[in-house]
């Protein structure tokens, strides 16, 4: 099977967790991960109060954790699965947005803890929905490929 | 209510053109540090799941805005509601930029695909920040 044929089948796997990962962790990784995590954090703060609210509005969204999970991943497991982890992270991109609109509706009405809390429900309803949608969409178009080829 | 030290403002001036502002540098150091640390958690959680398609919807969750809008709204709901109004135009160079790594990779390695994503990123929230009316 080609690496893209495995990329294919493993989008269809179902979804698990697995804890042995947690003890895999190395203080290397944490740490860039901290670093990049941290260091957005202070280009927003600088540039919402250097420039405006809604410029460091824009960092807050900046992809933090992308660069780091890209390299560890085709470190450890090659560039294909990568890929994925990437079209994953554009859905994660898509409920984004409506995080973003849930919060900037609500916080001046529920106060940041409620408006945060309805945000991040809002996100995981929009990341899991999408993340469903487009794997059911795959693999009706993955039977269809299989039937014409019988 | 938040310690008396977060009100506490470690000015700096800095001159840019006529104007004078003040960086809260207290407020900033806490957010990096709480930011730095929820990136950490919700990058640990994604590395755990299977399949990794399911694992990257994590790269696209709001763990640096959760910090930093929780902190700002605790003390100022409006300013807050005016950052995630700039975070929604930043969400969808997020969504360009992850779309820009899963095409780059394959050709130009991780280190490749985060540049040309960093940039897509820029691109596109600087466009719609200049374009886009408040």
């Amino acid at each position: 099977m080609s690496v893209r044929q495995e990329i294919a089948e493993e989008r269809f796997e179902k979804v698990s967790v697995n804890w042995s990962k947690l003890k895999q962790q190395t203080w290397q990784q944490l740490l860039l991960r901290f670093a990049f995590g941290a260091g957005i954090a202070i280009v927003a703060s600088l540039a919402g109060d250097l420039v405006g609210q809604r410029f460091g509005g824009l960092f807050l969204a900046f992809p933090a954790i992308l660069p780091a999970a890209l390299t560890m991943v085709e470190r450890q497991e090659g560039e294909g699965k990568a890929e994925v982890d990437a079209m994953g992270a554009s859905l994660g991109g898509l409920a984004m947005i409506g995080f973003a609109v849930v919060v900037k509706t609500l916080m001046p009405r529920l106060g940041a803890p409620l408006a945060e809390a309805a945000g991040w429900i809002v996100w995981l309803a929009l990341a899991l929905g999408l993340f469903l949608l487009v794997r059911g969409i795959l693999q009706i178009m993955r039977d269809r490929r299989d039937q014409d080829r019988r | 209510m938040l310690p008396k030290f977060w009100s506490k403002s470690y000015s700096l001036a800095i001159k840019e053109g006529f104007e004078m502002h003040s960086i809260p540098w207290s407020e900033v150091l806490v957010k990096s540090v709480a930011a730095g640390l929820f990136v950490v958690v919700i990058s640990v959680l994604s590395t755990m799941f299977r399949p990794k398609f399911f694992a990257g919807l994590f790269a696209g969750a709001p763990s640096v805005a959760t910090v930093g809008l929780l902190l700002s709204g605790l003390n100022q709901p409006p300013k807050a509601a005016t950052e995630a109004g700039g975070m929604i135009l930043g969400a969808v160079g997020l969504v360009g930029s992850t779309v820009t790594a899963a095409v780059l990779l394959p050709r130009l390695g991780a280190l490749g695909a985060c540049g040309g994503a960093w940039a897509v990123w820029g691109l596109v929230a600087g466009l719609l920040y200049l374009l886009v009316p408040r």
